[in-house]
């Protein structure tokens, strides 16, 4: 630590100034608005039926939820369903608790009339019918959905592949063919009495009467306990083939703006296939996806709590899926907004406004240039590019520096870095090389020439040939069975996850293995023969009808987009050039939209959705209307990947401050400010090359290759490692660290590596030291301009001109300097 | 034991190269020559041999020189070539000297080694040329020498980035190599808007290890294009300049290997280039017109839509003599770059001549049938064109998508050959071709799939001249009379289309053929790991030659194999390959005053197809590098075939056997004499090599001293008819140094063959099938009764007479002859034991059974294994 204990003191000032500025800890929200909530004028009960029709309960299992909203002056809604009182104008027909749940009594017609407490009311018209009928229940329909409410057959208990304790269940029910066995015909029907149905091990097991290691999770005589005891009374009936099944469900309301601190009561209504509705608010599995904003209780009421944003809850029922969306604005008033420079400003500042959330103000020149270099082109912008651009007085000089990054060798060095990693451009061995580095020097050439994205992703999943000849051939070789070729595709190129769907239908999505396999066919008839080197192959199409098996029905399953129809592919036609038709059709709603979102990520460090390469209903877009421009204006550009870059880059949202606002410190994803993050392992190391003046060598490869350049993971560097280079196993952009530890800051701090690029007589400190013909303080200058590319402050200059005239040896000052400049974090972050 | 890290270029592998006593280790293809290459001087005093040093070459520079011009060439790598003052080029009219200078106390000028003045005659024809290394050690493998007729440049070192691009002037042709790991060649040109500038980096072509990529730089520094594995495997760029100026090449390893096998021959010009010519081929006779595709082709026409990777083609219609020359059926005559996979083709090459010099020289084959050329559209079903076989049609896979298709009637039985040459003709293609057979009902056209034709995978040339390639070839016999289709795409074509891309799809009559490839292989398991070789033959030694044929058309007959033009005190006895094999091995021999000789000798194989006897020249070539285990070599023709005749073989192992004819079911003891010579007195190991099958083999031990030994060898009762010639691979530890004074012997593990046995097996007119008691034991003084059944065959009918013979060694064990009548089929033979009878195991004890057949006495063995004890 010698550099430590010598310029403790300089380093402290370097590091406090520029650190303002990228302030990642969250401070205090302002304090909400419930207080001051404006006054209600009417008030109105939903049900997610047609509104005006009576509600309609259909036999004494029945259920129905109500909704009760106040609605102000300015059309703003809020639930009072907890908060009003219910009346029931004809008693003895249904019940109604507190909380709006309807429970049928017995045949008939009444009014529910629900008063708050100022006064203002309304009503809705129940009907009962059939109450008196003990209709045969119905299996998958009725009973099922109580074990995915009640977790038993969730993953960590019954519902894993080996069950708990002897007993299975099929995963989140979506088998109950499998269920019906397991419970009524399995261990010789020892869970069963039909005789004596509550001594039925099943309801003393769940309702933990005889010992049960999930202990009591069903309440003796609560609804669905009544309802399987009376399926046991029944003798356990499946149901009829032809019962229907529920083709949908619908959550409402669909979405609100919701206060901090406020509540929401949700009614979800399952659609079957005989156009039947039925209210299964209370037997649906909620679920947020950001738990920090809201909570979701098992009755369907969603909390929010402090923080300001938009949130999703999950409703899932017999593997359909439904969203409730919440905005909680912070509800400040959104003033001087900057002038948008095109549709993504207009779009950010539309939901900022929304949300009453005031974005930073745009960043500086200096602060700009920085940013826009790491994002574009993987590396710090040179002392002259610096110079010249805080010198240019054109107004459109950001427009053109974006410009003059596009057609730059690095921009293609960044991207095809970012992408030999997701697509998994791996050497397993040294015979892997030859095609690792032609797949490299496809990449980079493909984003070089501006290949248009849809033929770019052809090119590679409908890849045929020998290396040499076409070297997207070799993600063939790394994404070996059809499996990953499907994951990888879906994750890769439609931002879907469907690796779920393998084995069982998808916990969060519609997506079934019919769904799957129908995906898997279009990579069934992909071969492979010898390649002209070792380890390498020939991939090619082998003729034949590509079909995949459902191994859950045993069928055949022809080639079928996600969410789309089966194609007929006739059996000298390679399926996968259909399956790229499809992605590249402009109404694929995954394909553009998927990268996009990457792109978006790449920039924003947070994907419009995240994680980028997981989108599905139940992970809603934080800002949909953006999300669906961006995708338009893609489709629209030809699938100009470049042009993409510029929209992004040139827009004001991008060039916003990294410094917070008073207000947008907590505001993680409405980009209200640039989110500063750490640079890549390659980038950082590029950076400090470039600042001490030094080289990294990577064996194998030239002098003066830069680590964005390296074509695959066969140079092997710790510095790398510890900064989290990807090893390009999945085709997942999480595979690079960018978390901060301990080995990153001791390696920059003290390690061999680094102190060697300090000090090496050819470094920069070296030179500066030599450098006689100019004063220290420009000297000073040059470094800043290097490392942080902005002028140093005067109480910055002054710090390191006295640390220089203090020291005898210059070249150590030097030294001193640049090592405190590259472990400060306005070094280490692009902000 | 040192260790050399060595970093290999690497379109193969990053290898690190240990090597032990007493056998260096073979992990690459390359390995060898990047061991001798970085330790050319040095290692021949370390390195313990897998086998007697023998002259190889692997690097020369510079790789090429202009008609009429003197140049100094360097042998940069190699093994072996201490002493090395010859060079042989396969044209006689490139010479060398070896260079000499003035050395301090010395007289006459002295031999510079490694360096040499070679010239060039002014009327050598622009192409490329074998060059070859001798000296003490034999002569080397060829490597590739060109002869150009434009202005010729070095390379030029520091030229290591933008600023120190060296000028080209265009139209010449710089030869460079890519020198130690990660260099990179920078090169400027200076041309005008509008020009078509071409850009070649021939490596592959030139033996080099180079796997070459170009870019192409404008001044300031923005790529413009890039080029890598366009024509065989090497760049190419084309680019159309569209602003005066400077522009700068940029040459390097694909994956920054470098050293002095990494050669290459930068070409900047707007000279013509021929891309193909249409159609690929043709029959024998009279002038023929052919359309020329290429580039910069004074009087070519652009042709609308005809373009490659963006680059527009033109066309020009020629005339060219297509010959009638017989001996072009054997010999390919070539100027460029024949790989294992196109030495089956027939043809020449042919180049075009324009007042700017020649174009680079382009292959047309010999049609195996009349030819008939596509007509588009032909893509689907009904568009497909008729044809009458039989034919070869020549086309193009010229777009994305492009399928081509015909249809032909052969009536029931009818036999064709259909086999499709594209890749053969040099190109990344893989043809592939569907059969079917079609027939009208009065459901409409019926179409059944017959045939789905790929890659040819033979194992023919093993892994040192393997000449499978991605082309279909199969037989075809018309199952009924009707109607057939043929549907041929390249299996990639919906990715990628090119007019380049052209095929020959024969559908020809059965010709039963065939045609011969010959070149030295490494001598220790060849199989495995292939290197490059030569034909070095000791005095008193032998040495091999593999022969491998292609057979063609169901050709299966034997082929019987002669060496001429051997020079004095050398024989070479025929050699057979055996019907249905492909290959076998020539040994030569060589008396032990034969002289010092270095000698292109030539080979052919003699055969019956049908009633004819056909002669076929075998074609000369050459491991240019080694492959990785069990992965094919690199290698190609060579233009000649040369043997030396150098040293003093160790040993010689002598098989005393004349030619010899035997039935089926008889043992054969082959006397073995065994010469040594200078130091060496110690054991040789023997095995039998090329075996017949059904032929059982034994390996023995000659120990040290003993100059006389058998190897028996046992014709099984199944053993396949004809006629075979063998030999004995003996393999024995010899002290060897290169040293002058002797000194610093190591033993070296010298593998040769022994002189060949010719062996003819006739059928066996019976097998004997003895029931031998107690596992054959018998105590010395007993006897012992053993029923022999005596299954008469192959019409054989006649009395017998049964005996016992003992191998050489063995005495005091006798039976008294027993007859078997005709009509009987058995007998017993009493089988004595002497008090003094060899004791111990004799496997290969024999019962004999002696009878008249055809008027000749016949005998055949049925070896018993006795245990002779006390």
């Amino acid at each position: 630590m010698r550099h430590a204990a010598r310029v403790a003191a300089f380093l402290a000032v370097v590091v406090v100034g520029p650190l303002a500025a990228i302030r990642v800890v969250a401070d205090e929200a302002p304090n909400s608005a419930i207080s001051s909530q404006p006054t209600l004028v009417s008030v109105s009960i939903d049900s997610g039926r047609t509104p005006g029709e009576p509600i309609v309960l259909v036999g004494g299992d029945a259920r129905g939820q109500l909704i009760v909203s106040g609605v102000s002056a300015d059309g703003s809604m809020r639930d009072l369903t907890g908060e009003v009182t219910f009346e029931v104008s004809a008693a003895g027909i249904v019940a109604i608790d507190p909380s709006g749940l309807l429970t049928p009594l017995a045949d008939g017609e009444t009014v529910v009339t629900a008063r708050a407490a100022s006064g203002l009311a309304a009503s809705q018209t129940v009907k009962v019918t059939r109450f008196g009928h003990d209709l045969p229940v119905n299996f998958p329909n009725q009973i099922v959905p109580i074990f995915t409410k009640l977790g038993c057959n969730s993953g960590g208990c019954h519902g894993k592949a080996s069950g708990q304790n002897g007993f299975k269940l099929s995963l989140l029910g979506f088998e109950p063919g499998e269920d019906f066995e397991y419970l009524v015909k399995e261990a010789r029907g020892r869970r069963m009495f039909p005789a004596a149905p509550e001594r039925s091990l099943l309801l003393l097991k769940s309702t933990n009467t005889v010992p049960h290691g999930g202990g009591h999770r069903l309440e003796q005589d609560s609804h669905e306990y009544r309802l399987i005891r009376r399926w046991i009374a029944q003798g356990m009936p499946y149901g009829k083939p032809d019962d229907p099944t529920v083709a949908r469900i619908e959550v409402f309301p669909p979405i609100r703006v919701m206060g901090r601190g406020a509540r929401q009561q949700l009614a979800v209504l399952a659609h079957y296939t005989d156009g039947s509705i039925e209210d299964v608010t209370r037997t649906v599995q909620y679920d947020t996806n950001d738990a920090e904003m809201a909570d979701a209780g098992a009755t369907g009421v969603v909390t929010t709590h402090d923080l300001s944003g938009d949130v999703a809850v999950m409703a899932r029922y017999q593997g359909q899926v439904g969203v409730f969306r919440a905005s909680i604005p912070l509800g400040l008033a959104v003033a001087d907004l900057p002038a948008p420079k095109n549709f993504i400003d207009e779009l950010v500042f539309a939901k900022l406004k929304s949300l009453g959330v005031p974005p930073s103000a745009v960043s500086d020149d200096a602060t700009f240039l920085r940013r826009v270099t790491v994002d574009i082109a993987g590396r710090l912008p040179t002392a002259d590019e610096t110079r010249q651009f805080l010198a240019d007085a054109d107004p459109n000089k950001r427009d053109r520096w974006i410009e003059t990054l596009l057609a730059s060798p690095g921009y293609a060095d960044y991207f095809a870095n970012k992408w030999a990693s997701i697509l998994r451009n791996k050497r397993a061995n040294a015979n892997y090389a030859h095609g690792t580095y032609a797949f490299h020097s496809w990449i980079r050439h493909s984003l070089y020439t501006n290949k248009p994205y849809d033929q770019f992703a052809r090119e590679i999943l409908a890849a045929s040939g020998e290396v040499s000849q076409n070297p997207p051939v070799v993600w063939y070789r790394e994404v070996k069975d059809t499996n990953q070729q499907v994951e990888d595709t879906a994750q890769l190129f439609l931002g879907l996850r469907i690796q779920c769907a393998r084995c069982h239908h998808h916990p969060f999505e519609k997506w079934s293995q019919q769904d799957y396999y129908g995906f898997a066919a279009f990579f069934s008839r992909v071969e492979r023969k010898p390649g002209a080197q070792p380890d390498e192959q020939r991939i090619f199409h082998k003729r034949g009808v590509a079909q995949a098996t459902n191994p859950k029905t045993g069928k055949a399953v022809r080639p079928t987009g996600l969410g789309s129809t089966t194609m007929e592919v006739p059996a000298d036609r390679d399926p996968r050039q259909a399956l790229v038709d499809w992605m590249a059709d402009p109404a694929n709603p995954f394909f553009a939209s998927a990268v996009v979102n990457r792109y978006w990520k790449h920039f924003f460090d947070r994907g419009i959705v995240a994680p980028e390469d997981d989108m599905r209903v139940t992970n809603p877009a934080s800002n949909p209307e953006l999300l669906a421009a961006l995708s338009k204006h893609f489709i629209e550009s030809g699938f100009d990947l470049k042009q993409l870059v510029r929209t992004i880059c040139q827009s004001q949202v991008y060039q916003l401050s990294a410094e917070p606002s008073d207000h947008n410190l907590s505001d993680k994803q409405n980009f209200s400010r640039y989110y500063p993050r750490r640079l890549t392992a390659e980038v950082l190391l590029d950076a400090i090359n470039q600042v001490t003046g030094s080289s990294t060598e990577f064996s194998g490869l030239p002098k003066g290759t830069r680590a964005v350049q390296l074509p695959d993971q066969g140079a092997n560097n710790y510095f790398l490692t510890v900064f989290g280079k990807p090893e390009g196993s999945t085709a997942c952009e999480c595979e690079r660290s960018q978390e901060a530890n301990l080995a990153q800051s001791l390696h920059l701090l003290n390690s061999a590596e680094v102190q060697g690029k300090l000090s090496a007589d050819t470094g920069r400190a070296a030179a500066l030291a030599k450098d006689t013909e100019r004063a220290e303080e420009d000297k000073v200058r040059e470094l800043y301009f290097l490392a942080y590319s902005r002028m140093p402050e005067a109480e910055e200059v002054q710090i390191a001109t006295a640390h220089l005239a203090k020291s005898a040896d210059k070249k150590q000052a030097y030294e001193d300097i640049v090592w405190a400049l590259i472990n400060t974090k306005e070094f280490l972050f692009n902000h | 034991m040192a260790v050399a890290v060595i970093r290999l270029s690497s379109r193969h592998a990053l290898t690190r190269i240990t090597h032990s006593p007493p056998l260096v280790r073979l992990n690459s293809r390359r390995s060898i020559p990047a061991l001798a290459a970085s330790l050319l001087v040095a290692i021949h005093a370390t390195l313990v041999l897998a086998q007697l040093p023998a002259a190889r070459l692997y690097g020369i520079f510079p790789p090429g020189a202009r008609q009429g011009t003197q140049i100094e060439l360097t042998v940069t790598s190699g093994a072996d070539l201490e002493g090395a003052d010859r060079l042989h080029f396969s044209h006689a009219g490139i010479t060398a000297s070896q260079k000499t200078q003035k050395v301090e106390g010395q007289e006459a000028p002295q031999p510079v080694a490694n360096q040499f003045v070679v010239s060039v005659a002014a009327d050598v024809p622009p192409g490329m040329y074998d060059v070859r290394a001798s000296g003490p050690y034999g002569v080397s493998n060829p490597r590739v020498f060109v002869v150009s007729e434009r202005n010729e440049l070095l390379e030029t070192e520091p030229n290591n980035d933008l600023s120190q691009a060296s000028e080209v002037p265009l139209g010449s042709i710089v030869s460079a190599r890519c020198d130690g790991a990660l260099d990179v060649d920078y090169y400027r040109f200076t041309a005008t808007a509008g020009q078509r500038i071409l850009i070649g980096c021939e490596a592959s072509a030139l033996d080099s290890r180079l796997d070459g990529t170009l870019e192409l730089y404008d001044s300031a520094g923005r790529l413009l294009d890039l080029s890598r594995d366009e024509v065989n495997r090497d760049p190419f760029l084309d680019h159309t300049i569209e602003a005066d100026g400077q522009y700068v090449v940029k040459v390097y390893d694909f994956q920054y290997g470098g050293g002095p096998e990494h050669v290459y021959r930068l070409s900047i010009s707007d000279a013509p280039h021929v891309d193909f010519v249409f159609p690929p081929s043709a029959l024998p006779g009279a002038a023929q017109k052919f359309v020329v595709y290429g580039r910069n082709l004074p009087g070519g026409s652009p042709i609308d839509g005809a373009a490659v990777a963006g680059k527009s083609l033109e066309q020009l219609t020629v005339e060219i003599d297509v010959p009638d020359d017989p001996a072009l059926v054997d010999r390919l005559e070539w100027l460029t770059e024949v790989t294992p996979s196109m030495a089956v083709l027939d043809g020449f090459h042919w180049r075009f001549h324009t007042d700017k010099g020649y174009a680079n020289a382009v292959l047309i084959a010999r049609a195996t049938a009349p030819v008939v050329t596509e007509q588009e559209p032909n893509d689907t079903p009904a568009q497909f064109q008729v044809v009458s076989p039989p034919c070869e049609l020549v086309g193009q896979f010229q777009s994305r998508g492009d399928v081509d298709g015909v249809t032909f009637d052969a009536a029931k039985g009818t036999v064709y050959w259909i086999e499709v040459f594209s890749q053969r003709h040099g190109l990344p293609t893989d043809a592939f071709a569907l059969v079917q057979r079609v027939t009208n009902t009065d459901k409409g056209e019926q179409v059944t799939d017959l045939k789905e034709l790929d890659d040819e995978k033979t194992a023919t040339g093993g892994l040192s001249f393997n000449v499978s390639s991605a082309d279909p070839v199969a037989r075809f016999e018309a199952p009924e009379d009707g109607k057939y289709r043929i549907t041929l795409r390249d299996l990639y074509n919906e990715t990628r289309g090119d007019p380049r891309f052209i095929y020959r799809l024969a559908i020809r009559s059965e010709r039963p053929d065939f045609r011969l490839v010959a070149f030295p292989e490494f001598p220790i398991e060849p199989q495995k790991a292939p290197n490059p070789w030569t034909l070095l033959l000791r005095k008193g030694g032998t040495t091999r030659l593999h022969c491998v044929a292609m057979r063609r058309d169901n050709f299966l007959g034997e082929i019987v194999l002669t060496a001429a033009g051997l020079p004095e005190g050398v024989a070479c006895g025929p050699a057979v390959i055996v019907a249905g094999q492909t290959a076998t091995d020539l040994v030569f021999t060589a008396t032990e005053n034969a002289p010092d000789a270095v000698a292109a000798i030539r080979v052919v194989g003699r055969a019956k197809t049908g009633d004819a006897e056909v002669a076929r020249e075998a074609r000369p070539a050459t491991v240019t590098w080694p492959g990785a285990e069990n992965v094919p070599a690199t290698s190609r023709l060579a233009r000649d075939l040369c043997l030396a005749v150098a040293g003093t073989a160790p040993y010689l192992v002598e098989a005393a056997l004349p030619p010899i004819e035997l039935p089926q079911s008889r043992q054969l003891h082959i006397p073995v004499k065994v010469t040594r010579r200078g130091d060496f007195k110690g054991p040789v190991a023997l095995t039998g090599s090329l075996l017949p099958d059904k032929v059982q083999n034994e390996a023995i031990n000659v120990a040290a001293e003993q100059s006389e030994a058998t190897v028996h060898l046992f014709v099984q009762q199944d053993a396949p008819l004809g006629a075979y010639t063998f030999y004995l691979l003996a393999s024995a530890p010899v002290p060897f140094t290169k040293k002058a004074d002797g000194s610093d012997k190591q033993n070296v593990n010298v593998v040769d063959a022994s002189t060949p046995v010719t062996l003819t097996i006739r059928p066996g007119p019976m097998v004997l099938a003895p029931s031998v008691p107690n596992n054959g034991a018998l105590a010395r003084g007993d006897t012992m009764e053993v029923p022999v059944k005596v299954n008469r065959r192959n019409n054989f009918a006649g009395a017998v007479t049964l005996d016992l013979i003992l191998p050489p060694g063995i005495a005091g064990v006798t039976a008294e002859p027993v007859a078997v009548a005709a009509e009987a089929d058995q007998g017993t033979l009493v089988i004595q034991a002497a008090a003094d009878a060899t004791e111990g195991n004799h496997p290969f004890v024999a019962i004999r059974a002696t009878a008249q057949v055809d008027g000749q006495s016949l005998e055949v063995h049925q070896p018993i294994a006795l245990n002779i004890q006390k």
